[in-house]
């Protein structure tokens, strides 16, 4: 509004055209901010999907952490990337010195690793599980009032390997310096830079110590869940690994570990690594430090950080420890996941019941219903997929699929529970 | 001139009022709601803090010269370890006595435990009665700062210019490339804080949270960093200057913090983290009002004046149940907390009014709510 205001205060001394045209101005302007308005009314069909755990976990309510201990020995590359390895190692031109050819874990690493990962893994399990904890220290001295059934207690075992290179050093960059002249043709200016480039790519410039830092890790852990009274198994026994490479300065392109080694842990294992942030994000944190300081304290908005900056040993640990246990959690713990959902034409006060995100509430309404069409079957499915019980949402995917064989939604939604 | 002015401000007038009925569409009343706490703390009321066992800290220095790098790592000994432990212990209890929520008991007998194993040992082993002590927090944390002073290089085309002295002389228009040494300085810290509070009886650890907060920043250096200077600059200028969670002097961004500093900005985003899990906190929101047929209501409820709406409404709404009215006092039922009253009145509202995505969004936030914060279902639940 202000900035409409000070254009018509500005056009009002001026010829009676001019001003009309600022006016309709205005009105364009106020139309948009008004579209806007209209825009941020409408809501937003945002699901929190509550998932199953992936495995089967029966009558277990109490889960006691046991013994974390470090084990030494050789952590796998990732699996797509070891497949073709004779040809990673052939085209070695980028590759720095001393090559990573392999990852070992060594006990001194892992002991603080291991420590941390048992505290990331209570974490997931303190605010996602349904299980009560007890005795979260691993040591032996529980706290003995009053135990529940033995056999009702979940032991959770597990062997970490660690493996952790980070490289301080320098390399060799090859910087070729011009003299350009500005009186130049626009072709003799473009040659120069290529001549430019080519011999800083082939090494004949001024080759100049450049530092960098790059961290390379890998982390494994196998978990084991017996059960307290009997050592059996609750799950099987899983194994979960995760990697982390990143540099800091030098070159883009070099790196201790092989190309495509390097390529396939950032993709499928830093893919939630994004630095870039929208100016509008800022906005948002700085109002929340006014409508809700406890969240914008909590959420660590009033900490500065730069991505230039190499993270510390530390955090690198704890980010390693931290993606095997959410991964682990998954396995035996039910999770929340955002989706996308599509609300199909159906019975207006169940999708205006969706639409408001009160699943439970529609699924009552749409049960309550003598009947339904596809569409309705299709939302109801929906509804119980938001509440978490994916069987019954495969249930009525399918008498919707039934009814509609041809439609692609319905199709598309039974996948996805079948998955 | 003078009409040309009545003329526009007719205008102004007429957009002022179009843009205000625009608004008011959809009407919304910025409402202070208390959280619940994501853990169910209901029957705890005075807490004892005990000691913080110490990880691993870890500080450093690092310099790197012409691509030599080299560490030095701070010593401490154990007293001043306990003392960073002490530092960060006290940024907990001190927000935990900012809530109302809790009573912090100081007891020299739990500030002495060293680690959880001597909890445990004090609570079961030796059949500890408590004193008026419903539950205990303890943590374990890890640290890790260092500070870098190093040199980025680049390469930088510089410009010469000389303008023409005389008709026969060409003059200098030249681009020179220089490879450029910027020194910097930079600093980057963890701290992974891990809490765990322990109910005493029945013993059960009521909840365990692990955070990590990391602080990095950089002076000097190559610049053109441009968007990191404008998010910094942004942030610099929005951020409140007094706050009534933090006395803390705004740090420059032209100065590198103290390690202390450093450490107590991590702590209290932790403990701030800590505090709204376990205890009822106030936040802001903007949710709509709906326009019943008692016009009171909105004023009330946007003056916060909720117990009154409430009583004003249920009056309202025992004679009339206009189900607009019945969403409002849903409204207050959610500011104050009691998400069950709140779920059986947006109900009622929406029973009436089956299409009206006002109360089913009413009806999904408390939903919401439930999902969430599974520990809330059982505080709703024993209601």
């Amino acid at each position: 509004m202000k900035l409409i205001f000070s254009n018509i205060y500005f056009v009002s001394s001026s010829e009676i055209r001019k001003a009309l045209a600022e006016v309709k101005l205005s009105v364009f302007l106020l139309f948009c901010l008004s579209a806007f308005l209209f825009t941020a009314c409408a809501p937003k069909v945002s699901f929190q999907i509550e998932r199953p755990p992936l495995q089967i976990v029966e009558n277990i309510n109490y889960i006691e952490v046991g013994n974390f201990q470090t084990v030494s020995g050789q952590i796998k590359f990732p699996s797509d990337a070891t497949s073709e390895s004779k040809r990673i190692f052939s085209g070695t031109e980028k590759l720095l010195k001393p090559a990573i050819s392999e990852f070992n874990s060594t006990n001194e690493q892992g002991h603080l690793t291991a420590d941390l990962l048992r505290a990331a893994l209570l974490h997931e399990l303190s605010l996602q599980s349904p299980y009560q904890l007890i005795n979260t220290t691993g040591k032996e001295a529980g706290f003995s009032v009053a135990l529940p059934d033995q056999s009702e207690i979940a032991v959770l075992h597990g062997k970490v390997k660690y493996a952790e290179i980070i490289i301080e050093s320098e390399e060799g960059l090859s910087y070729f310096t011009n003299v350009k002249n500005k009186g130049a043709t626009l072709e003799q200016s473009l040659l120069a830079g290529v001549v430019s480039m080519g011999a800083e790519s082939s090494g004949t410039g001024f080759v100049i110590a450049t530092p960098y830092v790059e961290q390379i890790a890998a982390l494994e852990v196998e978990f084991l869940l017996l059960r307290k009274n009997d050592g059996s198994e609750v799950v099987p026994s899983q194994s979960f690994r995760t990697y982390f490479v990143r540099k800091w300065g030098g070159s883009v392109v070099t790196s201790h570990l092989p190309l495509k080694i390097k390529d396939s842990i950032i993709n499928n294992y830093q893919s939630d690594e994004d630095s870039s942030e929208s100016l509008l994000s800022i906005i948002d944190r700085a109002g929340l430090s006014f409508t809700n300081p406890t969240e914008y304290f909590a959420r660590g908005f009033n900490l500065r950080n730069n991505a230039k900056v190499p993270q510390t040993t530390l955090e690198l640990k704890i980010r390693l420890g931290r993606q095997v246990a959410r991964q682990y959690v998954k396995q035996i713990s039910p999770y929340q996941e955002r989706a996308e959902l599509l609300v199909q034409d159906g019975n207006s006060v169940a999708v205006n019941l969706i639409r408001g995100n009160a699943y439970q509430e529609a699924v009552a309404f749409l049960l309550a219903l003598n009947e339904r069409t596809a569409e309705d079957e299709h939302n109801l499915g929906l509804a119980f997929e938001a509440a978490g019980e994916i069987s019954q949402a495969r249930k009525h995917y399918e008498t919707a699929l039934k009814m509609d064989s041809n439609n692609p939604v319905f199709k598309a939604a039974l996948t996805r529970t079948i998955n | 001139m003078k009409l040309l002015n009545n003329y526009i401000f007719n205008h102004l007038l007429l957009i002022l009022l179009i843009s205000v009925i625009l608004i008011s569409g959809c009407a919304k009343a910025t409402i202070t709601v208390r959280s619940p706490a994501e853990i169910n703390t209901r029957k705890i009321k005075n807490v004892a803090v005990g000691g913080f066992e110490i990880g691993r800290i870890m500080l450093k220095y690092k310099t790197e010269r012409n691509g030599v790098w080299q560490t030095h790592p701070v010593l401490l000994n154990e007293e001043q370890q306990k003392s960073i432990s002490r530092s960060v212990r006290a940024r907990v209890i001190n927000l935990l006595t900012a809530t109302p929520y809790f009573k912090v008991i100081f007891s020299d007998e739990f500030e002495e435990l060293a680690n959880d194993e001597a909890l445990q040992q004090l609570v079961s082993v030796r059949g500890y009665k408590t004193k008026n002590v419903d539950a205990v927090i303890n943590g374990k944390l890890w640290l890790e700062i260092e500070r870098t002073d190093g040199v980025d290089l680049s390469k930088e085309s510089l410009e010469y210019f000389r303008p023409p002295r005389s008709r026969n002389s060409l003059g200098l228009n030249l681009t020179v490339d220089q490879v450029v040494w910027w020194p910097y300085k930079s600093t980057s810290g963890t701290l992974g804080l891990e809490i765990k509070m322990t109910r005493l009886l029945p013993t059960e650890v009521v909840a365990t949270t692990f955070e990590t907060r990391t602080y990095s920043q950089r002076i000097g250096g190559r610049s053109g960093e441009s968007f990191q200077q404008i998010a910094d600059s942004f942030t610099s200028v929005l951020s409140p200057s007094k706050s009534s969670l933090t006395d803390s002097i705004e740090s420059s961004a032209d100065v590198l913090p103290s390690f202390e500093q450093i450490i107590a900005d991590m702590a209290l985003s932790i403990a701030s983290g800590f505090v709204r899990r376990v205890a009822v906190t106030e936040k802001v929101v903007s949710y709509p009002v709906a326009e019943g047929s008692f016009p009171n209501a909105k004023i009330l409820i946007e003056a916060g004046a909720y117990d009154l709406a409430i009583a004003q409404l249920q009056q309202a709404t025992a004679e009339n149940p206009d189900p607009n009215d019945l969403y409002n006092l849903g409204l207050c039922f959610e500011a104050i907390g009691d998400f069950g009253l709140a779920q059986t009145t947006y109900r009622e509202a929406w029973q009436a009014e089956p299409e009206n995505l006002l109360f089913a969004q009413g009806l999904g936030r408390i939903e919401r709510l439930r999902r969430e914060h599974p520990q809330l279902q059982r505080q709703l639940e024993s209601r």
